[in-house]
């Protein structure tokens, strides 16, 4: 604000009146009186007699003019910038990473981070300026540069503890391009500053410390991860790593919970710096949440409880189509929660959400949807089949795809397989030492195919335990398997791009919005882009929810009147779970502190200048002055 | 000039001006002389002697003490009223009814009571001096007169000197009798004088001190040019509430003053304020204060 500014010429406009009144007060108001004797008598005449009295009247007029000029002075906020002490332009590094949920005697450190924030401005210059970045995975500027303490506080009180670990090195890369063009920058960190020792020796004598909080002991669950176990249809399998940042032995509990059910106690007696690590097995065919928790409590209960996702198994509908294979049939009936049919040729109405397998049948009888081919006897429009390949053994195959996970096929003869070419829709899983496909998928505009190019009864791979694992896969897969792209766990601060699963994509011209649920009720819509999301970043530790939003469209009443446009928000449907969890040793780990706190007259700066305390004086004074002149309220 | 309803008038019928005094009257009349003749009030006896009336002889006495002896009766003559109005320009203040008005309304009021008691009345006015005058009127047939004499009369006059109108009046007059005295008594010669000449000249005097609430109670705060009605002199003056407090002691000084003078000098004194109705003043103020009887 400048005096230039409405404010302030509305101010000076004040001293209109103000003379106004002046004149009209100097000329005393005319009144008749029986007799004047009395007034005589009880108060002389009080004309000025000395040349300074004259005077009164202007000097109080030049007073009041002086103190409207104070106070709107005051208004504006002028500026004296010192040559000694020029405008900073600082920023805050204000770390709201997950250890700083860390409890003290009075509180959290987040909360004596939030305090030191607040002093800081408080105690900014009126020509300094301020900017605050979070430093929590990943960094966000919270407020740029501004020299308005009101914009900076209320920026600060939007402010959200996060679950993620600190990105100190980003933020302060952030931070430069912030002050890129700003001259006598600074970068003030706020917080326990755990993540100073990922800075660079250069980065951080950048870096003037703010260091709150204390050193304390913690335990936490610093590795967990829940996953369906392959070789038993209701088993599943938890990797739990209890890690204990302590110089002291402790005694603790590790409490398992499915679907708030109690599922077991681990008692752990942990002994200094002590890693304890598990893989614990459990059934259960219903799935749910599963909550591993540490009794007892600590200073930080942020990593005293992480959760995952069990997944509920259900049956799975197989529909074999061959002519008669004893090795193919016994692999899928041996697989666990399959139902398996068997039949020479497919049938006219299949099962929901069935999975066909075709084992040396025609590819004329392709039914929409995926497929499993194994043994092909002819070609399409996307593939050629060839003359059988000599000798032929399994060189090459996918790392990244799912159908292989846990499965090492190469150097595997594979007689019986032919020449196939296949079209540049085709991904190719593993290949003969001809170049030939061996195993691939092919999209068709009706649906995937999964080729399998060898035979069963000539080769080693149907006695191989390879292959119940590559029916597995394979079944999975044509339930939409390869949809379940989900992570066991996330940790705290990631950010997901998630692949829509099959029943959610969107066709080209559909739009699909998701609602994302926080572990504390907050929702935020998602719109899917390329029948993909980007979820995150999960600030929170919990389970995080995405619900895809049902609406209907283009709803004709009854009439045949079209309604009013809008579309209706129907019941949403639940998508995805994903559990999220703090396993960040960095963060668990309180004994790291940041570097000693910077000499407390540096980061203070300056206070008010003196003129300020002119203007309060200012305000003091109009009063005063005013009862002087007036002397009126006396009584 | 406001003229008087039938209710009021009837009320002043049942009432007289009280003389602690008596007087020799000229006329034939209701008051009580110190003069013996023919009224109805015994005064005492004397012998009788050859050609006296008969029918004062006292038979009674005769027959118990063998003596022949005339009673005597106090003569009823009437009673000289004089009514001195102060009209300088202090009493042209006021916010609704001046105090001069109110002197008017009061005086003429006071005069209608002499008249119906068959009593001589005489108006004057004055300020520096003797401004007008009505005549010696009497018989209640003459309120018109005192009325109209009433209305034709104006504020004026440079100075207020009591003292002066007085002397003059007295020099002019005769002596005795009551004399009724409405003013504000803002005089600046003082009006102790005055109101001794009165006493030296056997009037029993009657003071109706008159004041306005603005006199009384001003609400005055902050810068004034103040204008002295009468003589024209402007004063600059700050007005503090302080000095507001000072000025109304002042008045209460100056007034309560007044009454004492009055008191000591057996005289009687009525302080009332215009925004007081007159007939109050006169029904019920007067009354109680003993300068009316009857009713």
């Amino acid at each position: 604000m400048h005096l230039g500014s409405p404010i302030s010429l509305l101010g000076m406009l004040l001293a209109i009146p103000l003379v106004a009144l002046f004149f009209l007060r100097i000329k005393p108001r005319r009144v008749q009186v029986a007799t004047a004797r009395m007034w005589h008598i009880l108060m002389p005449q009080s004309r000025p007699r000395q040349w300074w009295s004259k005077l009164r009247d202007p000097l109080f007029l030049l007073l009041q003019l002086l103190l409207l000029a104070l106070l709107v002075g005051s208004l504006v906020e002028p500026q004296y910038v010192d040559p000694a002490h020029p405008p900073l332009n600082r920023v805050v590094l204000l770390d709201n990473s997950a250890s700083m949920a860390a409890k003290t005697e009075d509180g959290t450190v987040w909360a004596d981070a939030l305090a030191a924030t607040v002093r800081m401005i408080e105690h900014l210059r009126p020509e300094d300026r301020l900017a605050i970045i979070t430093t929590a995975r990943p960094p966000r500027i919270l407020q740029g540069l501004t020299s308005s303490k009101q914009q900076l506080k209320q920026q600060l009180s939007l402010a959200r503890q996060s679950a993620a670990s600190s990105a100190l090195p980003q933020a302060l890369a952030l931070a430069d391009k912030l002050v890129a063009h700003a001259d006598h920058a600074e970068a003030w960190a706020i917080g326990d500053n755990q993540s100073a020792k990922g800075l660079s020796a250069d980065e951080s004598r950048r870096i003037q410390w703010l260091t709150v909080g204390k050193r304390q002991d913690n335990t936490a669950i610093e590795q967990f991860q829940v996953r369906r176990m392959v070789d038993d249809p209701i088993g599943f399998e938890v990797l739990v790593r209890v890690q204990h940042f302590a110089e002291s032995p402790r005694d603790v509990n590790l409490q398992l919970t499915l679907g708030g059910e109690l599922l077991d106690v681990v008692p752990l007696s942990l002994q200094p710096n002590e890693t304890w690590q598990d893989v614990l097995t459990y059934t259960s065919e219903a799935g749910g949440e599963l909550v591993a928790e540490l009794t007892g409590g600590d200073a930080l209960p942020l990593d005293d409880r992480v959760v995952g996702i069990v997944p509920p198994r259900d049956k799975r509908q197989v529909v074999l189509v061959t002519s008669g294979s004893y090795y193919l049939e016994r692999v899928l009936r041996s697989l666990p929660a399959v139902e398996l049919t068997v039949t020479d040729r497919l049938p006219d109405s299949l099962p929901q959400d069935a999975r066909v397998i075709f084992h040396r049948q025609s590819l004329a009888q392709k039914p929409p949807g995926r497929s499993m081919w194994i043994d092909l006897v002819d070609s399409n429009d996307a593939m050629q089949l060839g003359e059988v390949l000599p000798q032929p053994w399994i060189v090459q195959q996918a790392e990244s795809s799912r159908l292989l996970t846990h499965l090492d096929l190469r150097q595997l003869p594979v007689p019986g397989a032919r020449q196939l070419i296949l079209s540049e829709s085709a991904q190719v899983l593993a290949s003969a030492d001809e170049g030939s496909a061996v195993l691939a998928t092919i999209q068709q505009p009706d649906g995937e195919l999964l080729l399998v190019n060898l035979s069963l009864e000539q080769g080693e791979l149907a006695w191989r335990t390879a292959f119940p694992l590559l029916m597995t896969h394979a079944v999975d897969w044509l339930g939409g398997g390869d949809d379940d792209t989900l992570p066991a766990s996330l940790a705290a601060g990631d950010t997901l791009h998630w692949p829509l699963p099959r029943g959610s994509r969107a066709t080209d011209d559909d739009v699909r919005s998701f609602t994302l649920t926080a572990p504390n009720g907050e929702t935020q819509t998602l719109v899917a882009v390329n029948n993909e999301l980007v979820i995150g970043p999960f600030d929170q530790v919990g389970v995080w929810a995405v619900r895809e939003e049902m609406q209907l469209r283009d709803v004709v009443s009854s009439g045949g009147e079209a309604d009013d446009g809008g579309a209706t928000p129907q019941a949403d449907s639940e998508v995805a779970h994903f559990a999220c969890n703090l396993v960040n040793a960095t963060e668990s780990d309180l004994r790291s502190h940041g570097p000693t706190m910077s000499p407390q007259h540096e980061y203070f700066g300056h206070r008010r200048p003196l003129w300020f305390y002119g203007i309060l004086a200012g305000i003091v004074l109009l009063p005063v002055e005013w009862w002087l002149y007036q002397r009126r309220w006396v009584g | 000039m406001t003229v008087f309803d039938t209710q009021f008038l009837q009320k002043l019928e049942y009432l007289s001006l009280l003389a602690r005094r008596k007087y020799h009257g000229q006329m034939m009349a209701q008051r009580a002389t110190r003069q013996l003749g023919s009224g109805i009030e015994f005064a005492d006896h004397q012998p009788y002697s050859v050609g006296d009336d008969f029918r004062y002889l006292d038979w009674n006495a005769y027959a118990r003490h063998g003596d022949l002896l005339l009673k005597r009766f106090h003569e009823e003559r009437d009673l000289r009223v004089d009514l001195l109005i102060d009209a300088s320009q202090s009493m042209a203040v006021g916010a609704g009814v001046t105090k001069f008005q109110y002197a008017c309304q009061v005086g003429a009021a006071l005069a209608y009571l002499a008249l119906a008691q068959m009593d001589r009345v005489e108006i004057v006015t004055f300020a520096d001096d003797i401004l007008s005058t009505l005549p010696e009127t009497r018989g209640k047939a003459q309120i018109l007169t005192v009325l109209k004499f009433l209305d034709q009369q104006t504020t004026r006059g440079v100075d207020t000197c009591l003292d002066a109108a007085v002397a003059k009046l007295t020099r002019q007059s005769h002596t005795g009798g009551i004399a009724i005295l409405i003013s504000d008594f803002l005089d600046p010669h003082g009006c102790e004088r005055a109101l001794d000449r009165l006493r030296y000249h056997q009037f029993e005097v009657y003071l109706v001190h008159v004041h306005d609430t603005s006199e009384a109670d001003p609400k005055l705060l902050g810068d004034y040019e103040m204008v002295d009605i009468e003589t024209g002199a402007t004063r600059l003056l700050t007005i503090r509430q302080r000095d507001l407090q000072r000025y109304r002691a002042a008045f209460q000084e100056f007034a309560t003053s007044l009454e004492t003078f009055a008191r000591q000098h057996g005289m009687s004194y009525l302080r009332s304020s215009t925004d007081v109705r007159f007939d109050e003043l006169i029904l019920k103020t007067m009354r109680r204060a003993g300068w009316l009887a009857g009713g």
